[in-house]
């Protein structure tokens, strides 16, 4: 039995380590070139140690949106802050992901004074956003994280974590290089309710599972719990929407003052504070445009009392 | 449970650690119960099912052996006719109603028969005719009963192979469930090896092939031309990926605990005729119909024209087995064909094979053979694959329309990408199926991996850290299910 034992071990031993080794190889390949923030949709690949910031961003991709077409600048510019934004867009991320980024980006010595929580509602209950496969395909190989993943990931873990490690070896990956795409000025031209139905269908996955709700909410007040743990201010807003208000807005608006009550943190609903197709580029993402108005028109008078 | 999950990975080794401890006598005990949460993972009530065929097939057996005259032939019609109800309930019973209610809808007469939605249960064909075989061969005396209720349970429901095979034999099953199996480092490793080879077939050939196969027959209607062809050609490695790969893991796994189970594919697509195909494509199923059915009817000692009525018989049954679908029928009904054509035609194959022989051109017409062979074996997936008869048409129409635009460089780079075989997919599939072929190639010269325990330590390493490397790098882990779960 010792030797069957010993010669398994040896033989995945060495080969597991040899994965592991190339896939810090093509990590460091690809780490030869410089990122920004707007320049990947990856968060490690631009993260670096102690990190100081007026304001960090989490969400999905209605937070991303913030960084992607040159939005980044266009946000703090007209801010006049900082920024950090560890939004995952293209479903590659909920709110365990999401509680991971901060939590790593502390552990690493990360400093910000406030965290924007971009709460869309089908984050708490869509939990395939957490359990998808691919979700740690853009990141860099670094063991910490790995082990952070491992530690405290989500119950698909293991297949998470085999192939954030796979993914290094794939063309794609060795094709990653900083992007920059031009603004998306794309205009809608009017709302349309069969592409809204369409868009709804491939969001909500999921029924409306209030099982996932509460197991989701939890972690989102996790997350909260761990910024104000690091002495910053917590604003949650619930993004505009051309259609208004998300499935399961109720329930999420009833979270989010519970959070606000308990933990101190501002809020605000900002569902339907954008109504001008002209400013979106879908039903759900401003665009370029939308972006500069929403900052001005919304988020900066729902922070002032904040900030 | 799936032999391509994390689960099974905890299980089974956590399973082997407590056979080799637990003493000889409760070690049954510990199979059975580990086979029945093995099978309950997929849907615990189908468990019950199976208890119901056990419990009347072992006291089938005992009857069986205890009666004399027209009543040994009464239980055992009692235990078939029990075990042929399950299936045609469970599995066909859909098909049925389906089919009559067509019949009586152009007679203009109302359908009697009410509509019940059933899953089928995992793997029931197998068990079901791993059960019959035990009653038949107690029948024929060459089995005695087993008295051990504990023992035949684990018969019908030994984990490694109760949902997709082999199809076993009591003779060849039961008095190795008395054996005792002794920690042996050799026959472990052997085992183990066997399972990770299994695993690449399943993992890498089956499930990577499945993306492409899937694309074209679950959305024919957008393709057309060389896809088709393509999409059968990969199918045919799928399935057999698939299927063979499971085998492995199957035989790989018993072999761990010191059982020997009977091989399921030998090469098959290296056959140079249509009988030596079935002699190596799921060889427990094709000797069960040969036993069961085929000899029964009269095999080969009846008139030419009953000869091949009967082999035709025993493929369209085989074929129904396989699915309650017309699709399957056909598919079986086509390999009755060219086995029919191979035996009217065998006179010329004679002739053709001494020409060659003479010309000293043997290799040559045995490769033409496997061509010939290969090509109408994937001729036949296409109907095995297929969902219904119109898909079937639509497949064939399909197939002939847009056959050249495969001579312009865009036509040609748009059927890459239309068959998602750009940025070097087609280079990982020609190479690991070429991998496979290889190594099947050299087992020609007897089992590969007792060849490869032969060769220095070094060359064992290679290759095994290369199938490892292959299962890691080109794996699909996405959970797919064996096709054959499903008959």
């Amino acid at each position: 039995m010792k030797k069957l034992l010993k010669n398994i071990m040896l033989f995945l031993g060495i080969n597991v380590l040899l994965m592991f080794a190339g896939a810090l190889l093509f990590t460091k390949y690809v780490e030869r070139n410089h990122f920004n923030n707007w320049e990947t949709e990856s968060n490690l690949l631009f993260e670096k140690d102690h990190e100081r910031k007026d304001m960090l961003l989490l969400g999905i991709s209605h937070a991303r949106n913030f960084s992607r077409h040159h939005n980044h600048e266009r946000v703090e510019g007209l801010m006049n802050r900082s920024m950090i934004n560890l939004g995952e867009g293209e479903g590659r991320g909920g709110v365990l992901n999401q509680y991971l980024h901060l939590k790593y980006f502390y552990a690493h010595g990360g400093e910000t004074k406030q965290v924007v929580y971009f709460l869309t509602p089908v984050l708490l209950y869509e939990h395939y956003l957490d359990i998808n496969p691919v979700v740690y395909e853009h990141e860099p190989l670094r063991p910490d994280f790995f082990w952070l993943n491992m530690k405290e990931g989500s119950d698909d873990r293991w297949e998470q974590l085999f192939y954030y490690v796979r993914s290094k070896y794939s063309l794609d990956w060795r094709r990653t290089v900083p992007f920059a795409k031009s603004a998306m000025l794309d205009s809608l031209m009017a709302l349309d309710s069969n592409a809204i139905q369409a868009g709804m269908k491939e969001a909500y996955v999921e029924e409306l599972n209030n099982k996932t709700f509460d197991q989701d909410a939890a972690i989102v007040e996790q997350t909260v719990a761990l910024a104000k743990a690091h002495d910053a201010k917590v604003l949650i807003i619930i993004p505009p929407a051309l259609f208004g208000h998300w499935p399961g807005h109720e329930a999420t608006m009833h979270l989010v003052k519970g959070l606000a009550t308990k933990y101190k943190c501002h809020y605000a609903d900002l569902s339907e504070s954008v109504k001008d197709p002209n400013l979106y580029y879908d039903h759900h993402h401003l665009n370029g445009k939308g972006v500069a108005w929403f900052v001005v028109h919304d988020w900066l008078p729902a922070d002032s009392a904040n900030y | 449970m799936l032999f391509n999950s994390f689960e099974f990975l905890i299980f089974f080794p956590l399973l082997c650690l407590l056979y080799f401890v637990l003493p000889h006598k409760y070690r049954w005990m510990l199979l059975l119960l580990a086979s029945c949460y093995f099978y309950m993972v997929y849907k615990p009530i189908y468990i019950l099912i199976i208890f119901f065929t056990i419990i009347i097939d072992y006291f089938a057996g005992i009857l069986i052996e205890n009666a004399e005259g027209p009543r040994r032939k009464l239980y055992l019609l009692a235990s078939l006719i029990a075990n042929i109800g399950v299936l045609a309930v469970f599995k066909y019973y859909g098909f049925f109603h389906f089919n009559i209610d067509k019949i009586l809808q152009a007679l203009y007469m109302p359908d009697p028969i009410p509509l019940m939605k059933m899953l089928l249960p995992v793997g029931l064909s197998f068990h079901t005719f791993q059960a019959m075989s035990y009653t038949i061969e107690v029948y024929r005396g060459n089995q005695k009963a087993e008295r051990h209720f504990g023992i035949y349970a684990l018969y019908v429901m030994f984990f490694p192979q109760m949902v997709a095979g082999p199809i076993e034999r009591p003779q060849n099953m039961l008095h190795q469930f008395y054996e005792e199996h002794f920690f042996d480092y050799g026959r472990i490793s052997a085992g183990l090896k066997r399972m990770l080879w299994g695993f690449f077939k399943k993992v890498v050939i089956a499930d990577r092939l499945a993306w492409h196969v899937d694309m074209v027959y679950n959305d024919t209607s957008n393709h057309y031309g060389w896809s088709i062809p393509m999409a059968t050609f990969f199918f045919a490695f799928q399935i057999y990926g698939d299927f063979s790969g499971y085998s492995d893991i199957a035989l790989g796994a018993a072999q761990v605990m010191g059982f020997k189970l009977m091989k399921n594919f030998d090469r098959p697509y290296f056959a140079r005729s249509f009988s030596e195909f079935w002699r190596r494509w799921h060889i427990s199923l094709s000797s069960w119909f040969r036993d069961y059915l085929y000899i029964p009817l009269g095999g080969n000692r009846v008139s030419i024209p009953r000869k091949y009525l009967n082999l035709l018989i025993v493929f369209v049954i085989s074929g129904f087995w396989h699915g309650a679908n017309w699709t399957f029928v056909i598919w079986g009904a086509v390999h009755g064909i060219y086995l029919i054509v191979e035996q009217i035609t065998s006179g010329m194959s004679l002739r053709l094979l001494a020409f060659f022989n003479k010309m000293k051109m043997l290799p040559f017409y045995h490769l033409l053979q496997q061509i010939k062979v290969f090509a109408l074996v994937c001729f036949a997936w296409l109907f095995f694959r297929a969902g219904s008869i119109d898909h079937i048409s639509m497949l064939f129409s399909h197939s002939t329309q847009h056959l050249n635009d495969l001579n312009s460089t865009a036509g040609f780079n748009s059927f890459m990408k239309y068959m998602q075989l750009h940025n070097y997919e087609w280079l990982i599939l020609l190479f690991c199926i070429g991998f496979l072929l290889l190594v099947e190639a050299l087992e020609r010269k007897g089992d590969f991996i007792t060849q490869l325990d032969n060769r220095p330590k070094w060359q064992r390493w290679v290759f095994y850290s290369t199938v490892l490397w292959l299962l890691f790098l080109f794996g699909e882990y996405h959970k797919q299910t064996f096709i054959y779960f499903a008959f």
